[in-house]
């Protein structure tokens, strides 16, 4: 009996010894990015030309759910991999593909089984390059990045100055669709404008009178808000103040938007409004979906909004309650007679950063060259094969081998807008990648449809949001965010709190729990709970210049 | 056999008021998510939907399961169930019986205690336990979703407890007839434990059908998603996806996600029927299991 105990036990150690060695090996092959390549392959002279040899390079993915696949296509095949893969000789494998990116990436990180390429924050971006993890990109990217390519960055120098540290270039900006995105405006119910003959508002109290004239002619209430008061902040600009982001105050210093003196003023007119009525009555046990709600189900004809209304919740809108009942935007007009400057916040998608274990680094560079290539000059490519790489949201596969051109949006507003003009029975191949926006346009400007309906308010429409933000940029009637960059150790540790802080104070003064002078003690909580610090170290990294 | 005091008539209207509340709370948002699911998506975005489908349509049924992507996933949670609940219950099993002994019988009883106990009270944390997982070659394969918890401490100290309950003499009189202790195990105690296993094994079923978090960290590919964490994916919510989304050019993806409203209700739907299914079926061991006695006196 005691024996067989002892063999028993020693089988099972034997057991356990071997499932442990297993493991051992295993990991042995299979550690960090096993499909790459062990030693570098020659550079072809041409930047166009192929490697003679396939290049393998890995690269790592957010899911995204609006990706509609063609049939056969994956994240690990698909057109634009196909295109490198024909055009340049790289084969791009995925280690992963995750819906949670971030804390998929910084186990990835921990593990140190980074892949050869991908997108991190400027948090990330700084302890990659203290573990020394990454690549010093400086004269890789001045040999091998193109024209295109370079001109996006002389364009953003404050952005690209972002990507060095130490002076060295350890992450490539991806930059943005561009500024343009960024002012939001006074959306307009149409058809009851229409049947009210009201004018087109001028100021402020053109923009009330209009909600009051819809509140006694359909009821509901006059304006939108939600629980996190998105409206309220949009509107206040109107007053010169500038909530949420980094603004120079009277004594040269840098100061929070939300605290500044103007912002009194601005809460001061909207705690009345609420008072008379205007503004959701029931705002606080609203979020933004519950709010658009109101909008569908005719309670509202007045929000203020995002560029993207006519996306979300235009489509709704319109197969609800049909195409003249869609909002159109106006600029968002002063409420105190001075010119009204637009908040611009630092846009940067991401940093793209390439492994030091990468053997063929400028190979990403040439990746990035052929997404210039393709958004900017598609034109001189086949109809076709642009429109394979664009269509289905495909432009969210090379997640981190792109860097967009900054004026993207901007260049095609024009486009759309100018094509419009001429004719509505242009062949949309003609315009590229932005033919699909403009047969989007026309789509609904012919049949009403409500796929268009998005385009159209955002580009096409003779009131479209772009149409005003276009002006805004090209007048310069915009305030840029003194944090041009990435935010500060309080911020990033406190930011939200203190911004919670901010948002619980003014609500309590727009409903009427505390009177206009609370502003001065939530000021004053808002210092100490961490604001002062985060005010003292944004003037220390961006202050003086 | 009924008290009717009028104490005992109070205390029953207000019991089964609380009490009706309590479930009302609890069944009427899963109505709510059943109507959505079998109504227009228009209708859904209006906010016009209570807990009667408006222009009924199966629609959001065809687009769940047309894709192919819940079929994979609900298949991929099934194989995970049964691997998982088959190899928590063996372990359990075999741990809970010797830990059952008092100290005499087996030496060392309480050392093995504690060490099972501490991982009850402390954990390895997520990136340390991501480490190991991913250092025995586990990730990205179903595995790594069934061994990290493979031996769920909690539900072992029930069942030690239930065994625990049955009288001794059982187990005395089965060494008499010259059984083994592993004899003992399966052939006594097993079919005396089934009310108990039943509970366990339920609470384990439970646990890994829930679990979205492991598939999302050790998953490198969506399609390896298990149900859970594919669902998840759905659920993000817009606002979310919104504020964290690329500009203008990813709206439009968004836009597509928006649309699939009523789809996912009707996915989340389709995912809560296993476990709905499931519950009846052990009912009768619950209720067996609180008037089960073995040795009538």
């Amino acid at each position: 009996m005691k024996k067989r105990k002892k063999v028993l036990a020693v089988l099972l150690t034997g057991c356990v010894m071997a499932g442990l060695l297993a493991g051992c090996m295993e990991q042995g092959t299979s550690g960090g990015s096993s499909k790459s390549n062990k030693e570098a392959v020659e550079i072809p002279e041409d930047p166009w030309d192929p490697y003679e040899e396939t290049v393998t390079i890995s690269t790592v993915l957010p899911e995204n759910a609006g990706i509609q696949f063609a049939e056969g296509d994956s994240y690990d095949d698909n057109p634009w991999y196909r295109a490198y893969k024909e055009w340049f000789n790289i084969e791009v494998v995925n280690d992963w593909v995750s819906n949670d990116y971030d804390t998929k990436l910084n186990l990835t990180i921990a593990d140190k089984s980074i892949p050869d390429v991908f997108c991190v924050d400027a948090q990330q971006l700084r302890q990659l390059k203290e573990a020394d993890m990454i690549y010093d990109l400086t004269d890789i990217f001045d040999e091998y990045a193109s024209d295109l390519l370079k001109g996006y960055m002389e364009q953003e120098s404050d952005t690209f100055e972002t990507g060095h540290l130490d002076g060295k270039l350890y992450g490539i900006p991806q930059l943005s669709y561009g500024i343009i995105d960024q002012p939001n405006q006074i959306w307009i119910r149409k058809d009851w404008k229409e049947n009210l003959k009201l004018e087109d508002p001028q100021t402020m109290d053109d923009v009330i009178a209009i909600a009051k004239a819809f509140q006694e002619n359909y009821g509901g209430y006059g304006l939108t808000e939600n629980q996190d008061l998105d409206c309220f902040k949009m509107l206040a600009v109107a007053w010169g103040a500038h909530p949420d982001i980094w603004v120079e105050t009277a004594d040269g210093s840098l100061g929070y938007g939300s605290v500044q003196p103007e912002m009194k003023e601005a809460l001061e007119a909207y705690t009345q409004w609420y008072k008379d009525g205007i503004v959701d009555p029931e705002f606080t046990t609203k979020d933004l979906e519950k709010m658009l709600e109101g909008e569908i189900s005719e309670q509202t004809g007045v929000s203020p909004y995002y560029q993207y209304w006519g996306y979300d919740p235009g489509p709704s809108v319109v197969q609800n309650l049909g195409t003249d009942a869609i909002f159109e935007p106006y600029k968002i007009p002063s409420a105190n007679g001075e010119e009204v400057l637009a908040n611009v916040t630092f846009a940067n998608y991401g940093y793209i950063v390439v492994s030091k274990d990468c053997k063929n680094p400028e190979a990403v560079l040439k990746l990035l060259n052929f997404y210039a290539h393709v958004m900017d000059e598609g034109d001189q490519e086949d109809t076709e094969f642009i429109n394979e790489l664009f269509g289905n949201a495909y432009t969210n596969i090379p997640y981190a081998l792109r860097v967009i051109n900054p004026d993207t949006d901007y260049n095609q507003f024009i486009k759309v807008t100018d094509t419009l003009a001429v004719s509505l029975d242009e062949d949309p191949a003609t315009l590229g990648k932005d033919g699909v926006k403009y047969s989007n346009c026309v789509d609904f400007i012919k049949e009403g449809a409500s796929t268009g309906v998005g385009d159209y308010l955002q580009q096409g429409g003779p009131k479209s949001a772009y149409r005003i933000s276009k002006e805004i940029i090209d007048n310069e009637e915009y305030i840029r965010d003194a944090m041009w960059g990435p935010q500060t150790e309080t911020l990033l540790s406190a930011g939200s709190t203190l911004d919670d802080i901010l948002i619980e104070g003014f609500t309590k003064i727009i409903v009427g729990e505390e009177s206009i002078d609370y502003f001065d003690t939530l000021v004053a909580d808002w210092e100490s709970a961490g604001g002062a610090k985060a005010t003292e170290e944004i003037n220390e990294t961006y202050g003086n210049n | 056999m009924q008290y009717k005091t009028k104490g005992n008539k109070i205390f029953n209207v207000v019991n089964i008021f609380i009490l009706t509340i309590v479930s009302l709370t609890c069944i009427l948002p899963f109505i709510n998510l059943l109507a959505i699911s079998f109504s227009d998506s228009a209708a859904v975005s209006a906010g016009a939907v209570g807990f009667v489908p408006v222009d009924f349509t199966l629609s959001a049924y065809e687009y769940a399961l047309k894709g192919g992507k819940f079929l994979r996933a609900l298949l991929i949670s099934f194989e995970r169930v049964f691997l998982g609940v088959g190899i928590n219950l063996i372990l359990m099993i075999l741990t809970a019986y010797p830990l059952s002994k008092t100290r005499k019988q087996v030496t060392g009883r309480s050392v093995y205690m504690v060490y099972f106990v501490i991982t009850m009270l402390v954990s390895g944390g997520m990136i340390p336990t991501y480490l190991v997982v991913t250092g025995l070659g586990l990730k990205d394969t179903i595995w790594a979703l069934v061994l990290p918890g493979a031996v769920p401490v909690y539900n072992m100290i029930i069942l030690m407890n239930f065994m625990r309950g049955i009288p001794e003499e059982i187990e005395e009189a089965a060494a008499i007839d010259g059984a083994s202790p592993f004899q003992i195990l399966v052939k006594v105690l097993l079919p005396v434990l089934k009310p108990a296993l039943a509970t366990v094994g339920l609470f384990c079923i439970v646990t890994h059908w829930n679990d979205w978090f492991s598939g999302m960290i050790y998953m490198n590919n969506p399609n390896n998603y298990p149900l859970q964490t594919y669902l998840q994916t759905l659920l993000q919510s817009f606002e979310q996806l919104l504020r964290s989304s690329q500009g203008a050019q990813d709206i439009q993806a968004l836009l597509v996600q928006m649309d699939a409203r009523t789809g996912r209700a009707a996915q989340l739907f389709l995912g809560a029927i296993p476990v709905m299914i499931i519950y009846p079926f052990l009912q009768k061991y619950f209720t067996k299991g609180l008037v089960l006695g073995s040795v009538k006196g």
